[in-house]
């Protein structure tokens, strides 16, 4: 059997947590809404399976990184989670770790390139 | 779904799943999608289930004792503390007869307390269980089901391994009558309606609970 292809490779774990804290730093949301919106901002290029968002939001929430309540729209209750002080914190590490990264990384591609 | 998880977590994220499911499908028709593609389509970009399960259980497992020891906590623990209930009730019961005998014994009406007694030990082995049933409900810690068990449990212990009381005969000393009073005595299953009432009490107060809880979080759901 030919080995499966990855969707992401595997240094993109931590990547889905950096954008839901990025994207909730600018208003709060609900799970649809925030896959949506990745969706749509990375015009599908970091596919994957959208359920997943609700453990890590869960998760997020459990380490205080993030807040939640619920509100009735249309008749329907949506859980809004909206980033804490914690995960503002959070999010400025991942950031900086995450610019830190991708610079070192396009420095060997234009490296690479120029070989 | 719940596969150990606290019955109210995943209530939410089930709910939760499904509002995002269903706000897939109507962008999707809206985008011009038939009815059925677009359900497809949903359930793909949702992901695999499966891959979703273990992820949820793999993080309830990272954070929760719980989660992490599941054969103790779902079966070790259950177990050893439905056998101190029992313990403790045998105890409870038998601190009972001895206060009645004691008091019928000075006032001559043995017989008919031990009568009363006999009628209310059904309810005494059941309290344990329905005190458990509301505190699964109250918390969320435990599957209801395994409450229910309890329940039935305790009912059962009661119709076969009741104490029975040896009433007094005459000229009996005290210390003779006190010793057949503690007397374990079990009795093949022939139920009397009060014990048939005992046994069904805690069942029904149980299914009933876990009917009306069902009705909440389903009415819960409908009005997301």
């Amino acid at each position: 059997m030919p080995p499966r292809k990855r969707k992401n490779p595997r240094f993109t774990n931590g990547i889905p947590e950096l954008l839901i804290l990025k994207l909730l730093s600018g208003r709060e949301m609900y799970g649809y809404q925030i896959a949506r919106e990745i969706r749509t901002v990375t015009s599908g290029a970091l596919a994957f399976g959208e359920g997943c968002i609700y453990p890590m939001l869960r998760s997020l929430q459990r380490q205080g990184l993030l807040s939640s309540r619920r509100q009735e729209v249309e008749g329907r209750t949506r859980l809004y989670y909206a980033l804490s002080v914690k995960g503002r914190d959070r999010l400025a590490e991942m950031t900086a770790e995450w610019t830190r990264v991708a610079r070192g990384v396009r420095l060997v591609l234009d490296g690479a390139a120029k070989l | 779904m719940q596969r150990g998880l606290p019955a109210d977590e995943a209530d939410d994220l089930a709910g939760e799943l499904a509002d995002h499911l269903e706000d897939l499908v109507l962008e999707l028709r809206s985008n011009g999608f038939p009815p059925k593609p677009a359900e497809r389509q949903a359930y793909a970009r949702l992901g695999s289930m499966r891959a979703l399960e273990t992820s949820i259980l793999r993080s309830f497992q990272r954070r929760s004792l719980v989660g992490r020891l599941p054969l103790l906590f779902a079966f070790l623990l259950p177990a050893a503390f439905l056998a101190g209930l029992v313990w403790t009730n045998i105890q409870l019961a038998r601190t009972g007869y001895t206060l009645l005998l004691l008091i019928g014994f000075a006032s001559g009406v043995v017989d008919r307390l031990v009568e009363i007694w006999n009628g209310l030990v059904p309810y005494l082995y059941s309290i344990p269980g329905s005190i458990l049933l509301c505190a699964a409900f109250s918390r969320s810690l435990v599957s209801p089901w395994w409450t229910l068990l309890s329940c039935l449990l305790f009912s059962l212990l009661n119709t076969t391994l009741r104490i029975s009381v040896v009433s007094p005969v005459a000229g009996s000393t005290v210390r003779r009558f006190l010793t057949a009073g503690f007397s374990f005595h079990p009795h093949p299953f022939r139920p009397s309606p009060v014990e048939i009432a005992g046994l069904l009490a805690p069942l029904v107060v149980g299914i009933t609970f876990l009917g009306l809880i069902r009705l909440r979080r389903s009415e819960a759901g409908h009005s997301r």
